[in-house]
């Protein structure tokens, strides 16, 4: 604001043939006889802003409509014809500022709510994570459906044509486990003299290279194993499937469904295999 | 769909309905009306005969207490509201198709509409509905001190006080402006036409003469003033004596119009004094460093900014062309509408 005054100020003191509006002023004032201070008096100003504006100093002054004014003002109390002054300021003056960036027509920011806060980054954050979970889900689950019809398809082949007699056994199915992976566990047929409960019944084997933990539910519900096993020992559970395994330390675990040993690594993540055994 | 047609053929408008002048101003081209709100009124046998327009604007004012019996020159507007609905909406329709240059299709402009900051909701209301009914399509309602102060080129929207007092045919309007609202509006009901009631009244108590409105408001114009000042002038006005019934001359002083002039004056000076008492201090020290502008026809009247200048002890400062600064403004916000969004006034 000084410095534009100072450059105004600058402009305005250069030699120009005809006198700025300030000397005009000045000079007319001299000679009816008046002094800064009457003419301040007269004019309702105070007598800083008179002085400014007879020398120039227009950052001092109000907004160009009130010196447009105050010039007018000046002129006809000193007898001078008011308008050409008033022109002459008003090139002198800085051009009033755009209204279209004044603070109170510019674009409002609503008013937030507290609790409803709502930020894109966060927004953009969230759907990121519930794409990766969603990926996580669906992701095993479309293979788990893929083995399921696999092994449908499996199971139903030696029905539909004379097969061997390990074709008839009890079916298993490894959730999670890819196409390749599945086939149709021979399982030696259970005796006939034993009770159809027994022949639900099915054997887990775990074997510990090194310490683990291990959880196992039965398909009846009942968690058959939840501990830490010890390394070099072996367990065997028998339950009614399907069963739902977690086993920590995974890779120095040997798994095996009756006879048929099942690879962890294809379910481990992060060493911790979690399957289902049908 | 055909007003949306209508719409596109029509320019938007801002206009300055005035209880003496109407002046429209069309987006892209400025003022292109400016006209006194006088409509002539003609009916032909007998009182349930039907009404046609003789003439409106200038060429009806000529008529105003020259008419004839089937003739009635009517001036709708009064105290700077509706006075008479019917007429006025007639008026504006005359004008708005007066101001368009398309005759294919009737015009369906966008219009801002100014109205004193005193009027009421039902005031308010007839204005925009004479509006519509004239033919806009959409009205927007913006105060008179708001529209002056940014035809007078007031920084309204700074976070500083900016006072303007407008003084029109109707009323006086102060308001006092900061960020682009109004923080202070009070209206008088004084304006040009009290000034010409105060001069009729005055000649015929002291003279005993009887003057018309059109007599008064060139006795205001010519040597009408609003403080002693060192000059005295003269004029020459003819009128009817009324202990004679006779038309006679007679030579009225400036001093004795000061005089006749006092009371409504006075009104306009407890106005701007009461504004000034009801203004929050920081805008009343922007306003005593900067002073207030006064725009409307009665910033014409001679040393009425020395009149407010010695009551209030403040500066004061005419505008350029006061006559036109509220539509100026109101033009301003039309071009503008966007961003000027805000500063319409709802009912």
């Amino acid at each position: 604001m000084t410095d534009t005054a100072d450059r105004q100020g600058a402009e305005y003191a250069a030699p120009v043939e005809a006198p700025s509006v300030g000397e005009a002023l000045s000079r007319a004032r001299c000679s009816v006889g008046l002094s800064v201070d009457d003419v301040a008096l007269q004019l309702k100003y105070s007598a800083r802003q008179i002085d400014a504006l007879e020398k120039g100093r227009y950052g001092e002054l109000p907004e160009s409509a009130f010196v447009r004014g105050m010039v007018r003002n000046y002129a006809r109390l000193v007898k001078l014809d008011p308008e050409p002054l008033a022109r002459q300021i008003a090139g002198s003056l800085a051009a009033p500022a755009a209204i279209d960036d004044a603070v109170p027509f510019r674009k409002p920011i609503p008013f937030s709510v507290p609790g409803r806060h709502v930020n894109l980054g966060y927004a953009v954050l969230s759907l990121g994570a519930l794409a990766v979970m969603a990926a996580v889900v669906l992701w095993p689950g479309e293979r788990a459906t893929g083995s399921k019809l696999t092994f449908v398809a499996a199971g139903q082949a030696p029905a539909a044509a004379p097969a061997p007699s390990a074709a008839e056994g009890v079916p298993v199915a490894v959730v999670g486990t890819p196409l390749a992976a599945i086939a149709p566990l021979p399982v030696a047929p259970e005796p006939a003299a034993a009770p159809a409960a027994a022949a639900l019944r099915h054997r887990i084997t775990l074997r510990f290279d090194r310490a683990a933990w291990v959880e196992v539910r039965g398909g009846d519900g009942r968690i058959l194993a939840s501990e830490v096993n010890a390394a070099g020992t072996t367990r065997v559970l028998e339950g009614v499937p399907p069963f739902k395994l977690v086993i920590g330390n995974s890779r120095h675990v040997h798994l095996s469904y009756g006879e048929r040993p099942i690879d962890l690594a294809r379910h481990a993540r992060l060493d911790v295999a979690r399957l289902t055994l049908e | 769909m055909l007003g949306f047609l209508r719409s596109y053929f029509s320019n938007d408008l801002a206009i300055d309905l005035g209880t003496a002048n109407t002046l429209i101003y069309v987006r892209g081209k400025g003022i292109v009306l400016d006209e006194p709100s006088v409509v002539a009124i003609r009916q032909e046998g007998g009182p349930n005969s039907k009404k046609t327009i003789q003439a409106v604007g200038r060429e009806a004012k000529q008529m105003l207490g020259k008419t004839p019996g089937n003739i009635t020159a009517i001036r709708p507007m009064k105290d700077g509201v509706i006075a008479d609905f019917t007429i006025t909406e007639q008026m504006l329709k005359l004008f708005i198709k007066k101001v368009h240059d398309n005759k294919l299709f009737s015009p369906s402009p966008r219009i801002i509409i100014c109205v004193p900051c005193g009027s009421t909701q039902v005031e308010r209301r007839a204005i925009r509905e004479s509006a519509i009914g004239a033919g806009s399509g959409q009205v927007f309602l913006i105060e008179e001190p708001m529209a002056a102060a940014i035809g007078a080129d007031l920084p309204v929207a700074e976070a500083t006080g900016s006072m303007v007092v407008d003084v029109g045919g109707g009323t006086t309007e102060v308001g006092v402006i900061s960020l682009g609202g109004m923080v202070y509006s009070g209206s008088v009901r004084v304006g040009g036409d009290k000034f010409d009631e105060a001069i009729i009244n005055y000649i015929r108590r002291n003279y005993g003469m009887l003057i018309g409105e059109a007599t008064a408001e060139n006795i205001k114009k010519g040597i009408g003033s609003a403080f002693p000042g060192s000059e005295v002038r003269e004029m020459e006005v003819k009128g009817r004596n009324l202990a004679e019934g006779i038309p006679r001359s007679f030579t009225i002083s400036s001093n004795e119009i000061l005089e006749a002039l006092t009371e409504p004056l006075n009104q306009i000076v407890s106005a701007v004094k009461s504004a000034l008492e009801q203004t929050p201090p920081e805008l009343g020290a922007d306003i005593a460093e900067k002073g207030m502008v006064i725009t409307g026809g009665g910033a014409l009247l001679r040393d009425l900014d020395r009149l407010l200048m010695e009551e209030t002890g403040l500066p004061v400062v005419a505008a350029e062309d006061p006559l036109t600064c509220v539509v100026r403004g109101s033009g301003k916000a039309l071009e503008k509408m966007e961003h000027f969004g805000p500063i319409f006034t709802s009912e």
